[in-house]
């Protein structure tokens, strides 16, 4: 019976530390973060995360999907270029994110299988996928509109967006080669 | 005694009655005739608009979207601003309980269709249903059907919206479509997929070209343009006095007894 007690109080313990923490969350993530949205999403080995563990540094991010033969490349070799283009101090605060667009199919070992063969330094790179649901939010807070169609193939606009260290959307850049160097400037500026 | 009767009314307020829909076909308006439709798989839908007492319970229970708590980046300072002073007190005043929900976000529509185990409806979904007059599945079989929406969009807004189903059932059996409020759906802005130099796709220049509309399924559909152009402009974060929603779902909901 005392035993049976106890576990209740840890566990209330527990609850009450959560709600804290999640408090203590929310009231240091700004206004106008994007690390505002909810949801957990899987990175390429299989961990699960919330968006607000990419606090702390600045952030490269785009929404692709892995099988992808058009945009999505040169969207990689951009973000690529930009991380290239940065010194290794500087990229000590950089992060690299690719969110997948087609979830169902880029599972954490197919993204995994990405990252090997388009040589993603995985210190700095996370790939990530989510719920259809959390895919189409995120979507929503960078103004990035992206279409399902046939073939599992999804028409989507071609951004990178800058986030600061709190998750505030800083730039956007069209995904094109032409673009790295202006993104590296703007990346120099917050 | 008195928590019970509470209980219940909140319950009742919050069940929201939904249709099945079977598996169809939808044709974009901006397909040509000879395009293959869109399949519409079978899902389940809201009867009527989300109204602002169904709103205000689900803020009651999820405080993260009352007006003085909403992060900003989720909606515009008009959220439910026809509440009143954004205050701790911000209430829907008696008369507009049971008219829809307004000045909402795409976002805090979402919440609200997730905190019923639900979702906003496609727009394919969305105009499949919308898509039927009072007798018809196909409501362009009916000459009046256009003409009436159309009459519809030329009224200016409404200082105090009317309650949730005024006008009569379509033949789903789904109400307020037209006539009432513009409702927000899952995917608004993904017939625009273009917004960049290097486009992906065209299709928005057949929506808004004049001469790209000849080869539409159905040109005489000028209400249908109206609405893709008017979601095209919209932000998640947007809110506006004429924009509600409704919700769906791919579970058979129409049979639970609440």
């Amino acid at each position: 019976m005392k035993k049976f007690n106890l576990t209740i109080i840890f566990r209330l313990i527990g609850m009450a530390l959560l709600l804290v923490v999640s408090q203590v969350n929310s009231q240091t993530v700004p206004q106008n973060s994007i690390y505002q949205l909810n949801g957990t999403w899987l990175d390429q080995d299989g961990n699960k995360l919330a968006l607000n563990s990419f606090s702390g540094k600045k952030q490269v991010l785009s929404l692709i999907y892995t099988h992808c033969l058009h945009t999505c490349p040169t969207i990689v070799s951009t973000m690529q270029s930009i991380e290239h283009k940065l010194s290794d101090d500087e990229n000590q605060n950089v992060g690299y994110i690719l969110v997948s667009l087609t979830p169902d199919t880029d599972t954490p070992a197919v993204m995994r299988d990405f990252a090997i063969k388009r040589k993603l330094n995985m210190n700095r790179w996370t790939l990530l996928t989510g719920s259809a649901e959390d895919v189409r939010s995120l979507a929503m807070v960078l103004d990035v509109k992206y279409q399902n169609v046939a073939d599992n193939e999804v028409n989507h606009s071609n951004l990178i967006t800058g986030l600061d260290r709190q998750g505030r959307i800083k730039f956007q850049e069209i995904g094109v080669m032409d673009n790295a160097e202006k993104a590296v400037g703007q990346l120099k500026t917050f | 005694m008195i928590e019970t009767l509470i209980l219940t009314s909140l319950v009742v307020a919050m069940a929201q009655n939904m249709v099945a829909i079977p598996d169809g076909d939808y044709r974009p308006l901006y397909m040509s005739k000879d395009s293959p439709q869109t399949q519409v798989r079978a899902f389940s839908i809201d009867v009527r608009p989300v109204t602002n007492q169904q709103y205000l319970l689900f803020i009651a229970a999820n405080p993260r979207w009352k007006p003085q708590a909403i992060p900003q980046i989720f909606a515009e300072p008009q959220y439910l601003q026809h509440w009143g002073n954004k205050d701790k007190k911000s209430l829907p005043a008696k008369e507009q309980l049971n008219s829809p929900v307004i000045n909402v976000s795409w976002f805090a529509a979402q919440a609200y269709c997730r905190s019923q185990d639900k979702r906003l409806p496609s727009v394919a979904e969305w105009e499949r249903v919308a898509s039927a007059s009072e007798t018809h599945a196909d409501g362009s079989q009916e000459k009046s059907y256009h003409q009436r929406i159309l009459e519809w969009y030329g009224l200016p807004s409404r200082k105090q919206l009317p309650e949730v189903g005024g006008n009569a059932p379509n033949y789903w059996g789904v109400q307020d479509l037209h006539g009432l409020i513009w409702e927000w759906t899952e995917d608004f802005n993904s017939a625009l997929v273009s917004g960049e130099s290097r486009g992906d796709s065209n299709i928005d220049q057949r929506l808004f070209c004049a001469a790209g509309a000849q080869g539409a399924a159905d040109p005489s559909d000028y209400a249908a343009f109206m609405r893709f152009g008017f979601r095209s402009s919209l932000q998640a974060k947007f809110t506006l006095p004429n924009l509600g929603f409704r919700c769906a779902s791919s579970k058979d909901q129409t049979n639970e007894k609440i």
